[in-house]
């Protein structure tokens, strides 16, 4: 047969053979892929979505730290962090090289990391926004970059000892970022995100964006310009004195607040890791100092208080030697005989403290001591607060009361003595010194702290008196007539404390604490201020070495904050009073009882008096600093019901202030306080209760 | 374009197109993190799809008298392409294996162009025996030829080829016409010899391991065969759609080669794995029905041989990413990343095309007196 026929006649049967092959393979095939796309689809779905799925736990942002007008002081931004799978770089050497030059980190380090038996290595983290891009420029195989928070402090070394820092996985280690850190920190949230095969996050865009996450934002009572003024002087007086260490601070008395608080040498908190860890102590609050003689004036008040010594009383300095049991007290520079009170504090005496201690005795001045702050926590809300050294009266030597009143034995925080002195300078009140002003919510919603009054230490004319005494100090003759100011009353105290020697158990000859803790203006003081120069080379008296910084400092923040000067306001009282003249001019002036007297451009404290002479027994008190406004007008006839006084530190109405200059910031918006007067409360002076 | 199957012309540039965006969709991602620009593979994949064009329209206007006169001629020439990958500076070593051939900044694999010779030559043989000297249907020397390529082919070693080249010419010589029971007798000689191969290669006993049991090989060579898997469920019934998939995301490799259909899958879900299986029997279909048409041996059997390959080599590329066969390195036709591939492909549709044309106009029967 034919073959090319047979072929022909087979034909059709064999490919209808191999046509129904490759048609059954493609049915199998179809039939498979139904099998595993539809009906086992959700087994293997759910398989992928296991496999793509991790669980992260997603940092948010951490809030912002900011100073009382909401200037920055600290905030995250988004950065990138590099890492690398080694098992994904060919050419190790040269992706090395390349990192090192554009990173510039240690070439032989990347190197060293790029060839580990891992999947995973940090290469660098927080990188510079520059940085990280010129390096994303080179499309390295295998490095991959991630987006993390860095912390940035934008002032750089600024309120460094305050604000502290944040460590590298958001975590705050020290200052206000430790102590607020539960605030700052937000809500890390676990979340399922999407991995590529390298473990790589598909979406990483919106994982960070969501701002509910974040932090609340912590205003803090700093005031940058203050903290700038301090920080810089104090600076420059520990370098001049070429000193160990500097300790300042600034509160308002009224309210408690910290307007600032510098520690030299200080840090510059972007770069933390590049100081070891004692650089980040606050030893303002943390650390405790033997005083020295700037604790005189706690002994003054508290004898004037108790009633154990008269103001216009001498007592007898037994001409700088004073033998108590085994050991002889000196005073520093000249032998007193005879001594006003006034003039123990002027020239610093110590036997004459000693004599006031004797007076008041071991438990009156304990307990006086107690009362001023000392010995427990000032309640900051900073981390680490020391409560000082205070030891109850059965653990006082026989000349714990001798030595403790010219400020040895016994130890208190910067913070504690500057707390103590914002009670004589407000009129008998210690306060809570407050670091933070508001908690803001990201939600918008806003938790605002309110000055806390703990207790009245002394009576309002004890504070008066101490206060002229203090002014006396800067006068002519006084310790501290370096912190003396044109324009200003400046009340204050020198001291130069020995440093403990703990190998002997006494102290150094040679090594010294000179400080000067004052307020100004004396009689409506608008800062409280310790200036502390730890261990001068140059010159150890408090007198020389830190009366002038307070001056320097005091001279361009009192302005700033919009105390009026003298110089510029004519009806202000004499600059040296006497002890007797308790009163500013003003609060002299004769008030009609039942006619309402006119507060506006006076001080809080003539305020106070003029309502009590008025009969006004229910006055509410709004702000600080100079009378603007009140509810009802001069010269009216008052019968009751509430008179409102609203107070400003801001610019004075009329034409009292004249050369004030600008200020802006230290507005205070403290709640209406409530002062009712009455006469059953102790001492002479309008002394009250002021509910916070 | 008169004469020209038009149903082929349409289906093959729309799967070739196709090919173009999944290629594009599946290595984008990939090729942005090894190169640094997504378009690296789909811009070359544009390069080659063009060059293939070319080289498609000319063999479908070529005069296959002609080429069949130099048949022999161009066999010698791809066994030696063959030969030159071994040679050290022509060759590539990709892996251990040697299936490059290293040309003017492209690389080339001489297998993809020997599949379509070797056919084109059994065609011409067995024309001119059966209509020529009207003789049975020859089993050997077309054997004989095929093997001298699979041996070169065996040692590159390249398993997938072998198997399909293997495959067709068998089918070939069976629809030809050639007695069944010396077919028979071949087929069952040569399986001593794949039988020794597969023992003597641990990495393809590996593959095999890894597909009789992939989940207890998934970090070895189960893993492609897991995530493929994964892609097919995870596409459903209509696919996460296109551009989504997250296979391709590193977890599922040779996204855009070999396993370019499980990103399809996964994209388009059931539906569209269907519709592109459908494409390919109608292709197939309308290619066994020229060839059902013409009364020449050569037309016959060049169009049978030249759509085996392309249908086997969907089927078993499919069935490899279905877990069906263990792993094989054949890529998908006309939609997978690749020149030579591409290229010999549609040289292949462009000589069906040139043969369709001469079988409606009714003149593929040639005077077989010049053929000895």
């Amino acid at each position: 047969m034919d073959p090319v026929k047979r072929i022909h006649e087979n034909h059709l049967v064999r490919l209808f053979i191999v046509y129904l092959c490759i048609l059954s393979g493609f049915t199998l095939l179809i039939s498979k892929a139904f099998y595993l796309e539809v009906v086992k689809g959700r087994k293997y779905a759910e398989l992928a979505r296991r496999q793509y799925a991790r669980e992260v736990t997603l940092l948010p942002a951490r809030g912002v730290i900011m100073d009382r007008d909401g200037r920055i002081l600290a905030q995250s931004v988004l950065v990138d962090s590099f890492y690398a799978d080694p098992s994904r770089i060919n050419n190790k050497s040269r992706t090395a090289v390349v990192i090192s030059r554009v990173l510039g980190v240690d070439a032989d380090t990347v190197l060293k990391k790029l060839s580990a038996d891992r999947q995973f290595v940090w290469i660098k983290r927080l990188v510079n926004p520059d940085k990280a891009r010129k390096l994303m420029h080179y499309h390295l195989k295998g490095v991959y970059a991630l987006k993390e928070y860095r912390r940035f402090y934008p002032d750089v070394k600024l309120a460094s000892a305050v604000l502290g820092f944040a460590g590298i996985d958001s975590k705050g280690l020290a200052g206000i970022e430790l102590s607020l850190d539960h605030y700052l920190k937000g809500n890390p949230l676990s979340a399922v995100i999407d991995v590529d095969g390298h473990n790589s996050p598909v979406y990483t865009g919106v994982m960070f964006d969501d701002a509910s996450l974040s932090g609340d934002s912590v205003v803090s009572t700093i005031d940058l310009n203050i903290q700038f003024v301090l920080q810089e002087a104090l600076k420059k007086a520990v370098e001049d004195q070429k000193a160990r260490n500097g300790v300042g601070i600034v509160m308002n008395p009224e309210t408690g607040d910290i307007l600032a608080m510098a520690v030299i040498p200080d840090f510059n908190p972007n770069t933390y890791r590049d100081y070891s860890l004692s650089a980040f102590k606050d030893i303002a609050v943390e650390n405790t100092y033997e005083p020295g003689s700037i604790f005189k004036p706690f002994i003054v008040a508290a004898a004037l208080d108790a009633g154990v010594i008269s103001p216009d009383e001498k007592i007898f300095c037994e001409n700088g030697h004073y033998k108590v049991y085994n050991i002889t007290i000196r005073d520093a520079e000249s032998a007193f005989g005879m001594l006003s009170i006034g003039d123990i504090l002027k020239y610093s005496s110590n036997i004459g403290a000693a004599k006031i201690g004797e007076k008041l005795g071991p438990t009156t001045l304990y307990n006086y001591l107690r009362r001023f702050g000392f010995g427990s926590q000032t309640g900051i809300d900073l981390p680490g607060e020391s409560p000082g050294i205070l030891n109850p009266v059965d653990r006082w030597s026989g000349v714990s009361i001798d030595t403790i009143p010219f400020g040895q034995g016994v130890s208190a925080t910067p913070l504690q003595l500057v707390t103590a002195m914002s009670a004589i300078a407000n009129g008998g009140l210690l306060i809570t010194p407050r670091i933070i002003k508001e908690i803001r919510k990201p939600d918008g919603g806003i938790v605002t702290s309110q000055p806390v009054i703990k207790r009245r230490v002394i009576s309002d004319r004890t504070a008066r008196l101490v206060t002229n005494m203090l002014i006396g100090v800067v006068n002519d003759g006084g310790t501290g007539t370096n912190a003396h100011m044109n324009g200003y009353t400046v009340a204050g105290k020198t001291g130069t404390a020995q440093i403990p020697d703990p190998q002997t158990g006494g102290y150094y000859g040679d090594r010294f604490i000179s400080s000067f803790l004052g307020f100004v203006p004396a009689r409506d003081p608008g800062i409280v201020m310790l200036i502390m120069i730890i261990d001068p080379q140059k010159n150890p008296y408090g007198g020389i070495s830190a009366a002038p910084v307070f001056k320097d400092i005091a001279e361009k923040v009192l302005p700033y904050l919009g105390v009026p000067s003298r110089l510029n306001i004519m009806a202000m009282p004499a600059e040296e009073p006497s002890i007797e003249d308790l009163e500013p001019a003003q609060d002299r002036a004769t008030v009609q009882t039942g006619v309402i007297p006119d507060f506006t451009g006076k001080p809080m404290r003539t305020v106070l008096h003029l309502a009590k002479q008025a009969g006004i027994n229910d006055l509410v008190i709004k702000g600080s600093g100079y009378a603007v406004e009140q509810s009802m007008k001069p010269e009216t006839l008052y019968s009751q019901g509430p008179v409102v006084v609203v107070f400003s530190t801001g610019k004075l109405p009329d034409s009292k202030q004249q050369g004030g200059s600008k200020l802006s910031g230290a507005l205070m918006h403290s709640s209406g306080r409530k002062i009712k007067h009455g006469l059953k409360t102790q001492g002479p002076g309008p002394a009250g209760t002021i509910k916070g | 374009m008169k004469g020209y199957d038009r149903g082929i012309i349409i289906i093959t540039v729309l799967l070739c197109l196709f090919g173009v965006l999944m290629v594009f969709s599946a290595s984008s991602i990939y090729a942005l993190e090894e190169y640094g620009t997504k378009y690296y593979f789909v811009k070359r994949q544009v390069i080659y799809l063009v060059i293939g064009m070319i080289a498609g329209c000319i063999a479908a206007v070529v005069d296959i008298n002609a080429v069949r006169k130099h048949i022999k001629f161009l066999y010698g020439f791809v066994l030696l392409l063959l030969v030159l990958v071994f040679v050290p500076h022509f060759g590539v070593v990709v892996s251990g294996s040697h299936r490059w051939l290293r040309l003017a900044g492209f690389t080339l694999q001489p297998s993809e162009f020997a599949k379509p010779v070797l056919v084109l030559l059994i065609a011409h043989i067995l024309d001119v025996r059966v209509h020529g000297a009207n003789s049975p249907v020859p089993i050997l020397l077309p054997l004989a030829y095929t093997a001298v390529v699979l041996g070169l082919i065996v040692m590159e070693p390249d398993f997938g080829s072998v198997m399909i080249i293997t495959i067709v010419v068998f089918m070939v010589l069976f629809l030809a016409g050639a007695n069944i029971t010396s077919l028979a007798a071949a087929a069952l000689s040569t399986a001593p010899a794949a039988v020794l191969l597969v023992m003597h290669s641990t990495y393809r006993l590996n593959r095999i391991k890894a597909f009789l049991d992939p989940w207890q090989h998934a970090q070895t060579g189960g893993f492609q065969i897991v995530q493929s898997a994964i892609a097919y469920g995870a596409g459903g019934f209509t696919g996460v759609g296109l551009g989504n998939s997250f296979e391709k995301l590193f977890y599922l490799p040779e996204a855009h080669t070999d396993f370019i259909f499980s990103v399809i899958a996964e994209e388009l879900g059931f539906v569209g794995v269907a519709a592109v299986m459908g494409v390919f029997i109608f292709l197939i279909t309308k290619a066994f029905a020229i060839a059902a048409r013409s009364g020449s041996v050569f037309t016959k059997t060049a169009v049978y041989g030249l759509t085996l390959f392309i249908a086997l080599q969907v089927i078993i590329n499919i069935a490899v990413t279905l877990g069906l066969l263990p792993t094989k390195g054949l890529t998908m036709p006309f939609i997978s990343y690749g020149g030579s591939s591409l290229t010999a492909e549609l040289i292949s549709v462009g000589i069906i095309l040139n043969l369709s044309k001469m079988v409606n106009e009714g003149n593929d029967e040639v005077d077989y007196s010049g053929w000895r």
